[in-house]
């Protein structure tokens, strides 16, 4: 059975305080008893006030390192987004400048350099799949009178509507660039020998009978000399792209507005 | 006592004048050591703060930022937070050129928690 301590404690202060026991010999033990159990209590409880006490400080404590990791936490965040934007920005710029690097900022046509990426690709792929490459290598005629007569913001125009002319004649057929000045080189894929002079032919006829109109006052008509070459075993591009070069000089000794194949 | 650092390709220009108060850093900010040169920086900025009672402002025309530079200027930016809390005059001012609007929205992420006055201006 369980003891009322309460019921006890009572009886026992009311049996301290009787007058009758004063001399009992079981008296001044129990007292002390009484005593020792007071001071008992009195440790308990301060031991409780300290084991509360620290529990509330590491209340605090946990709440503010929580409090400073949620803020490292933000910050973490942030640099993560800042450092992604950043990163975004260099790539968009990379593939501008990529761009920039590879396009011909007059005509918008691939540039030489990308020209010769393409070259390289499509010489392998004839190398390896023995698949068919023509190369022609196609020349304004007498462009120089065109910017010293008119100026070279017509000359720009000229060339801008020739490379027009160009890139829509070749097509799927093929890939075409600005070479450089009022050259332009025209990879032709997949075609034999005879279908590239056709497409060419076709392609100077074209040229030489538009009319370039570039104000109410000035309408210009160009021919162009073409040099052709066509891949062969142990050929290396160099060896390629010479012989249309060969081509195209030789195309212009022969009186311009024609097509050599070399 | 002032702090002078030119610029390279990879870190910024660097000056603060003691006397004017003023902080200026400008260019790319990549270096390998970001951390050792930003803490002559978040030092000088903390010496003015406890030091002097004039404003303090920062002319900041920085471009790309490495990760390690982004965390820096933002302890920089955190520690003119608490002097502005604590009543200080402080403000930043961020320039970008017309042509790199890019840099604008960048300033932008920075400036965001930031309740000190904070200017995003075009040169």
């Amino acid at each position: 059975m369980k003891t009322d301590s309460y019921e006890l404690e009572t009886r026992i202060e009311s049996l301290l305080k009787d007058d009758q026991y004063l001399d009992h010999p079981l008296r001044e033990a129990l007292s002390e008893l009484w005593e020792l159990n007071h001071q008992q209590w009195q440790r308990v409880e301060k031991i409780t006030q300290l084991s509360d006490s620290y529990q509330s400080m590491m209340m605090r404590r946990e709440r503010s390192l929580s409090e400073r990791f949620n803020k490292q936490l933000r910050q973490l965040e942030k640099i993560t987004r800042i450092s992604d934007m950043y990163q975004k920005n260099l790539h968009e710029m990379n593939l501008e400048l990529e761009k920039t690097s590879l396009e011909d900022p007059l005509t918008g046509l691939p540039n030489r350099r990308m020209i010769m990426r393409h070259l390289e690709g499509e010489f392998d792929r004839a190398l390896l799949n023995s698949q068919q490459l023509g190369v022609a290598m196609v020349d304004v005629d007498y462009f120089k009178n065109v910017n010293d007569d008119y100026g070279h913001q017509v000359g720009d125009e000229v060339l801008i509507s020739l490379s027009q002319i160009i890139s829509s004649h070749v097509g799927e057929y093929g890939f075409c660039g600005r070479w450089g000045g009022e050259e332009f080189l025209i990879l032709i894929l997949d075609s034999n020998k005879d279908q590239v002079i056709q497409y060419m032919s076709e392609l100077r006829e074209k040229i030489a009978l538009s009319k370039i109109d570039l104000s109410p006052t000035i309408m210009i008509q160009l021919s162009v000399s073409i040099g052709l070459s066509f891949f062969m075993e142990g050929d290396s591009s160099d060896v390629l792209l010479g012989r249309a070069d060969k081509g195209l000089y030789q195309a212009k000794k022969e009186g311009r507005n024609n097509i050599v194949f070399n | 006592m002032n702090l002078m650092l030119n610029a390279t390709q990879s870190t910024p220009a660097i000056s603060a004048d003691w006397d004017s108060g003023v902080l200026s850093m400008s260019g790319d900010s990549y270096p390998e050591n970001a951390f050792e040169m930003y803490a002559d920086v978040i030092k000088w900025v903390e010496d003015f703060l406890s030091n002097k009672e004039s404003p303090l402002s920062l002319e900041l025309s920085l471009l790309y930022l490495n990760t390690s530079s982004i965390k820096s200027v933002m302890d920089v930016f955190d520690l003119i937070e608490d002097a502005f809390q604590n009543g200080r005059e402080v403000s930043v001012r961020w320039y970008y050129e017309e042509s790199n609007e890019r840099v604008s929205e960048l300033a932008e992420e920075f400036k965001e928690d930031c309740s000190f006055p904070f200017h995003i201006l075009e040169k």
